[in-house]
């Protein structure tokens, strides 16, 4: 039983070791505060034009403030901005109701939406949005 | 049986609440540039700030956006303060850790990389280390800032065939440490404007526990503009068209295993720079400007046959080690010189002057002209005051060049032995073992000198206090002092067995005038050889009438023929039969002078030489030839005399 307990000492001291270092996301947040968390498990960011890609998110460059890393998703409500400001945009919630459209204009276009996956419909492009 | 069940089951539960903690290990985020990536640990970067959608700043370095090729973030480790250049055929990656990525700016142009360090201080209390790894025919370092700073060789096979491999344009103190266990090999390229294939503007120690070849295919393998010092290092030269290593200031060599061959000219060299002051040894060598090679524990081997070439008119040959001042105080040292005119050790320097003809030779009227040494600069030390030192070999094969002889060790400046061991061969006419033109004194150690010219010669007084040199010249003078007053051969506690088998009128010692010998010390002292005769000279050569003034024990001159031979042991020994010393020749010895001394004889007492051909056995030194503190016997009488 002694030898069961010193390996139960051992194990959790592994795991508090391991936790010090540990970043799993990479947040962004843009210049009006918001932010978004992505996991950082072999993340790969790309800069294309004035559009830089984290994972399976997009920022406007110039919407951007700063990134950090972070030990929680840190992702606020709202919507992650979009690769062109000039872009036209509609959300619809899953029963094809539309709830929001706006110019975006490198701007957050709601922080206001309840938690829930929408349909963000674009001027050439349609994706999956969950808000949390 | 229960209750581990239950611990296993809180085992489990703690292990998958826990599981994204075992596999997330520390992230870094890296930012490539082209073909150099900054590495930022998750744990270090803090926010991350944008500009304008223009730029990011991590740690202190902005990058524009549009310069930066990829980011990604894994679990790659970091060391801090550390920038890896890894070489690979005709390019390099470089990486650069975080924490001092806002210091460096690297360019990489194939495997060409220049890295420019911006920090004016340490970078969190340490220095940045550059550590370089891999292979390519066609790639260098050139490293710039002004910092003191670490490039360390990791397994780095590295040629330029346009310039320096390592060219370290900073001025400041460089550490070239090489990792242990890992084998490293650079060559720079023929033909070019370099100064060496590893060249440092600043302060260089070379070191680590691993192994480094160096060629210089232009003109030195390894030079700095400021001093070098050597451990543990293994270092290979195998060929330089100029010297091996080269620098200003100070060469020290504490360990390690140095092999120097093929050069062009001196296996090392310490320049000093004109018109700065030189210093003394300084303590711990700081902020000394000596212009001294030390050599304080390790193997150093050179090998060295260069040729020698004139220089508007003057002869430039090749040196082992040449250097204003000399310390040998440790190691193991092993130089061969094969180059004519060469010289194995050259130190000291002065204003050399030439007087005209008339009286100025060894003997017979001089030979037209003599060469004085006046304001002489610079030390020859070997060994330390405790008896300690080196195991000095040289051997010296080449030839007179133009009238510059090759010779073992050549000092302008005075020459002091404190200990050590030293074994030193030449072979041919001028080939002189130890030449000072100032003086030479030993005082300890264990020395053999066998020559073809003089053993041991110098234009001032030679002292043998203490230590056991052994001097066998088949060409020359064993010992010849041109000191020309009394005291030029000084015979104090030490042991001196000096002898030629020339024949006349070349002596065992040779001041020009046996009363200018003089016996300070309870010493033992045999010599053997021709005699110049009674006339001519600088004031006569030796003569049986000569007496020593002063002598603090009993001597004798003896000019009786005496026909040494070889496989035979001759023991001087008091009218009672002790044994004062034995010796023995290398070579049959035909003597028409010979001095004899030794611990205990007294003047007016009877002594006698007798050999036999049994080897002492019992003796507490044997030494090339010399015997002491042996009950040896002789059973052939040889000569016999009474002591002045």
């Amino acid at each position: 039983m002694k030898k069961i307990f010193l390996l139960f000492l051992m194990l959790v001291g592994t795991l508090s070791i391991h936790a010090d270092d540990a970043y799993p996301y990479l947040t962004f947040e843009t210049t009006d505060g918001a932010k978004a968390s992505v996991a950082v498990d072999s993340l790969s960011l790309s800069i294309k034009g004035t559009t830089l890609t984290a994972g399976d998110k997009q920022f406007t460059l110039s919407n951007l403030s700063k990134m950090y890393f972070s030990t929680e998703d840190e992702t606020t409500a709202g919507i992650e901005n979009v690769n062109d400001n000039d872009n036209y945009i509609e959300v619809y919630d899953l029963q094809g109701k539309k709830v929001e459209s706006e110019m975006v204009n490198g701007k957050w276009l709601n922080g206001k939406l309840p938690r829930g996956i929408y349909i963000v419909k674009m001027k050439d492009k349609t994706y999956k949005l969950m808000v949390r | 049986m229960k209750k581990q069940h239950i611990f296993f089951t809180i085992i489990v539960t703690l292990f998958t609440l826990h599981a994204p903690l075992f596999t997330l290990h520390a992230q870094t985020l890296n930012v490539r540039v082209g073909n150099v990536t900054y590495q930022f640990p998750a744990s270090q970067t803090g926010e991350m700030t944008y500009a304008d959608g223009q730029s990011v700043t991590i740690m202190g370095r902005t990058f524009i956006l549009t310069d930066i090729d990829a980011m990604t973030v894994d679990g790659t480790k970091v060391k801090d303060n550390t920038v890896s250049v890894e070489y690979d055929g005709e390019m390099a990656l470089v990486s650069v850790a975080g924490n001092v990525a806002q210091y460096v700016e690297t360019t990489v142009d194939g495997a060409h990389v220049s890295i420019i360090p911006t920090n004016t201080d340490d970078v969190d209390g340490d220095e940045i280390t550059y550590s370089l790894s891999g292979t390519t025919s066609n790639g260098s370092l050139t490293l710039g800032g002004a910092y003191k700073c670490t490039v360390q060789l990791a397994g780095l096979t590295l040629t330029n065939p346009t310039g320096a491999a390592i060219n370290i344009t900073n001025k400041k103190r460089i550490q070239l440490s090489v990792k242990k266990n890992t084998e490293n090999t650079l060559a720079d390229g023929a033909g070019g404007s370099q100064k060496s294939c590893i060249y440092s503007k600043g302060q260089l120690q070379l070191q680590g526990n691993g192994s480094l070849t160096v060629t210089g295919n232009t003109a030195h393998a390894i030079k700095s503009g400021d001093y070098i010092q050597l451990k543990n290092l293994t270092l290979m030269i195998p060929s330089a068209v100029d010297d091996g290593i080269n620098c200003n200031k100070y060469f020290l060599m504490e360990s390690g295993n140095v092999s120097i061959s093929g050069v062009g000219d001196d296996g090392i060299q310490v320049e000093l720079e004109e018109d700065v002051d030189t210093t003394g040894e300084t303590e711990e060598h700081k902020d000394e400007n000596s212009g001294t090679i030390y050599v304080d524990g390790g193997t150093l081997t050179i090998n060295n046959s260069a040729a020698p070439t004139l220089v508007n008119g003057d002869v430039k040959s090749a040196k082992g080690l040449k250097a204003l001042c000399m310390a040998l105080n440790a190691g193991d040292i092993t130089i061969n010189m094969s180059g004519n005119a060469s010289k194995a050790i050259s130190c000291g320097d002065g204003t050399k002057s030439t007087s005209g003809g008339g009286g100025a030779g060894p003997w017979g009227g001089g030979w037209g002209s003599s060469t004085k040494w006046t304001n002489v600069k610079g030390s020859f030390t070997m060994g330390r005051t405790d008896g300690s030192g080196p195991k000095l070999t040289i051997s010296q094969t080449g030839a007179t060049y133009n009238s510059s002889s090759a010779k073992a060790i050549k000092a302008i400046c005075a020459v002091t032995i404190y200990g050590g061991e030293t074994d030193i061969y030449t072979k041919s006419s001028g080939g002189e073992g130890l030449e000072s033109k100032t003086s030479v004194d030993i005082q300890g150690g264990q020395h053999y000198f066998k020559c073809y010219d003089d053993c041991i010669n110098s234009a001032g007084k030679i002292f043998f206090n203490g230590g056991i040199t052994v001097c066998y010249s088949y060409g020359n003078d064993a010992v010849d002092s041109n000191a020309g007053t009394a005291g030029a051969i000084t015979i104090g506690n030490g042991v001196a067995f000096a002898y030629t088998t020339k024949g006349s009128p070349e002596e065992g010692f040779d001041c020009d005038n046996n009363s200018y010998i003089q016996i300070t010390g309870t010493g033992i002292s045999i010599s053997a050889g021709g005699n110049q005769g009674g006339g001519g000279g600088w004031g006569g050569g030796g003569s049986s009438s000569s007496t020593i003034s002063n002598a603090k024990q009993g001597y004798a001159f003896v000019t009786s023929s005496i026909s040494y031979q070889i496989n035979r042991y001759y023991t001087l020994a008091d009218a009672s039969g002790n044994n004062l010393v034995t010796y023995s020749f290398e070579k049959a010895c035909s003597s028409n002078l010979a001095l004899f001394t030794a611990t205990g004889m007294t003047k007016n007492a009877k002594y006698t030489v007798k050999y036999s051909t049994t080897e002492p056995t019992d003796a507490t030194t044997a030494w090339h030839g010399l015997y002491l503190g042996s009950s040896h016997e002789g059973n052939v009488n040889v000569t016999s005399f009474t002591a002045k």
